[in-house]
């Protein structure tokens, strides 16, 4: 986690890149200083022991729930259709995506 | 009955049950206030002025057809908008869902129709719900009715500012850090961020799935518990929704508060805290050691690592949540694209604001290769710490209180500049959400500035009738004074 504070605007377009966000050129030189800040604040975490502490993700301690597959008819789908940006019939439009 | 806006929520679903008071008057009585508060206060993002009238007017038709009524019969209430009510835009205070519709309501929302609330409108948070001010809301800023150059909280502050200024007796917010917990403090009000569990969260805009848990807002804890009655459930479609949750509360004072066990974590206590803050929350601690609780001073050790393993955990869960957001199906598109994914990051990019593009970049580095046993892995054992240290102190104290928020209401860019120092403003209010516990907030003071305090009072999980009961017992105790 040390490697935290050397964190470059490289780095950052990268990690840009991944979220599919585009940027600025300011806003990558902003977000380079605040993540230096950021990631120090938080680097304590790695004084904290945590050998042989599992991990959580669930505080109720739920593991999968189940129920039956039953198809339940939803009669709403103009309601889905309706708040696309663009749209062709029934269907999503988006642009070409193979050449 | 002239002042129908200063009446409590429990008292508006009396009367209109028993036909003493319209649903219709109530709501535009309420609407009334908006027109004239709200120009100020600016807690609400979508007003829904004709449906609220004429859902009133079918409530009172109901009981003119001598139908039995709901538990909020004619109660008006204002819905955070990360929350989804059919047929209304719904935007997290977002420029990428402007002009979304929800295409269905979520189940809590069915459930205050069955129960015969009155949905006022859509209040405003900080954009997706990360922040701690209102101030990141992509459209304006929420102010504190009690001083309008204070910020409401966040990220339920439209919902707090509501309430307090008595456009609605009660609302709906969604706590992840303490974004019920943090604004019912600024504004003087109860708010419960109830057991992980216990609330459907199914129809909520998620932020961090495994921390987000909605919750009610009031002027008092006995309609805390009311709309909490209404809300609160298993639900089959929330995957999270805990098999156990009932739905039943009474928020009527403990008889006696004689023998109870209160711990104060010192870890709560320590410098930094406001004095006024501290001291309003030791005499309401001092009130219940007068009334016969036993106070213990407590240790919960890994308290400061809380906010490190949250603003770990919190924007990892985002990152992968947010993915949703692309441009293709819903919300915000971006214009003369050439690619799928320019069209994903141009859209991505243009709609989002600051704060949540940094969320979304810190929680996809957290769990990116190379860095995920060192960033969320390592946080996610550090949530078992934090568990684990409230496990012991249950077994030692019955409730735990603390301050709800190290300061009073802030002024508007106090904090906005720095993330890290905004980030430090839910340090008392994140470790229920990684333990799961519950956790509310109650007003116990106001500051030489006549700026509300707020005292927290944390149970163990599924305890939450207790702990309405018990911030009944200091509610009484503590006269805590209303705005006109």
């Amino acid at each position: 986690m040390e490697k935290s504070s050397s964190i470059t605007e490289e780095d950052v377009r990268k990690i840009a890149a991944l979220a599919k966000l585009s940027l600025t050129p300011e806003e990558i030189s902003r977000y380079q200083s605040q993540f230096v800040k950021i990631l120090d604040s938080i680097a304590q975490l790695s004084r904290l022991n945590v050998e042989n502490v599992p991990p959580t993700s669930s505080v109720l301690g739920l593991k999968n729930a189940f129920r039956e597959d039953q198809a339940v008819p939803f009669e709403k789908n103009h309601a889905l259709i309706d708040n696309a940006p663009e749209k062709d019939g029934p269907f999503f439009k988006v642009p070409k995506i193979i050449e | 009955m002239k002042n129908l806006t200063s009446l409590s929520a429990s008292k508006i679903a009396q009367e209109v049950s028993s036909g003493n008071l319209k649903a219709e008057d109530v709501a535009q009585a309420h609407l009334d206030r908006v027109k004239t508060e709200d120009p100020k206060v600016k807690a609400f993002i979508t007003l829904l002025e004709e449906k609220a009238l004429f859902s009133a007017r079918e409530i009172d038709l109901k009981r003119a057809q001598g139908k039995k009524l709901g538990k909020l019969a004619g109660v008006p209430i204002a819905v955070k908008d990360n929350i989804l009510v059919e047929g209304v835009e719904t935007t997290c205070a977002s420029k990428i869902l402007k002009g979304f519709k929800a295409p269905y309501d979520a189940t809590i929302v069915e459930k205050l129709k069955k129960e015969d609330a009155v949905i006022l409108g859509k209040t405003n948070l900080d954009e997706f719900a990360m922040g701690s001010s209102n101030e990141n809301s992509a459209f304006f800023k929420t102010k504190n009715p009690w001083n309008l150059e204070t910020v409401p909280g966040g990220s339920s502050g439209g919902s707090a500012a509501a309430v307090a200024a008595k456009m609605a007796p009660l609302s709906l917010g969604s706590d992840t850090g303490g974004s019920i917990r943090q604004p019912a403090s600024f504004c003087g009000l109860v708010g419960i961020k109830p057991t992980y569990g216990l609330v459907s969260r199914y129809g909520l805009i998620a932020f961090a799935s495994s921390l987000d848990q909605i919750g009610p807002m009031a002027r008092n804890v006995e309609d805390t518990a009311l709309l909490l009655s209404s809300i609160a459930g298993h639900d089959p479609k929330d995957s999270t929704s805990a098999p156990q949750a009932q739905n039943h509360f009474s928020g009527m004072p403990l008889e006696s508060i004689r023998g109870l066990k209160i711990g104060m974590p010192r870890e709560y206590f320590a410098d930094g805290l406001d004095p006024e803050v501290r001291k309003s929350v030791l005499d309401a601690v001092n009130n219940l050691k007068t009334m016969g609780a036993e106070i213990k001073e407590v240790t919960l050790p890994h308290t400061s690592y809380a906010v490190a393993t949250y603003y770990i955990i919190a924007p990892s869960e985002a990152a992968s949540n947010l993915a949703r957001f692309d441009g293709v199906r819903y919300g915000h598109r971006a214009q003369n694209v050439k690619s799928l994914s320019e069209l994903y990051e141009k859209s991505r990019g243009e709609g989002f604001g600051p704060e949540v593009k940094r969320r979304i970049m810190l929680g996809t580095y957290a769990l990116s290769s190379g860095y995920y046993d060192a960033y969320y892995n390592r946080a996610q054992k550090a949530r078992t710490l934090i568990s684990r240290d409230f496990e012991n102190v249950f077994k030692e104290v019955d409730f735990l209180a603390t301050p709800t928020a190290p300061s009073v209401a802030f002024k508007f860019g106090e904090k906005s500049a720095d993330p890290v120092a905004m980030y430090l403003s839910d340090i008392f209010t994140i470790p229920s959400n990684l333990a799961g516990n519950a956790s509310l907030s109650i007003p116990c003071g106001l500051n030489k500035d006549r700026l509300p305090i707020g005292l927290q009072l944390i149970a163990p999980a599924f305890e939450d009738e207790k702990l309405l009961s018990l911030a009944a017992a200091v509610e009484k105790a503590v006269n805590f004074p209303q705005l006109n």
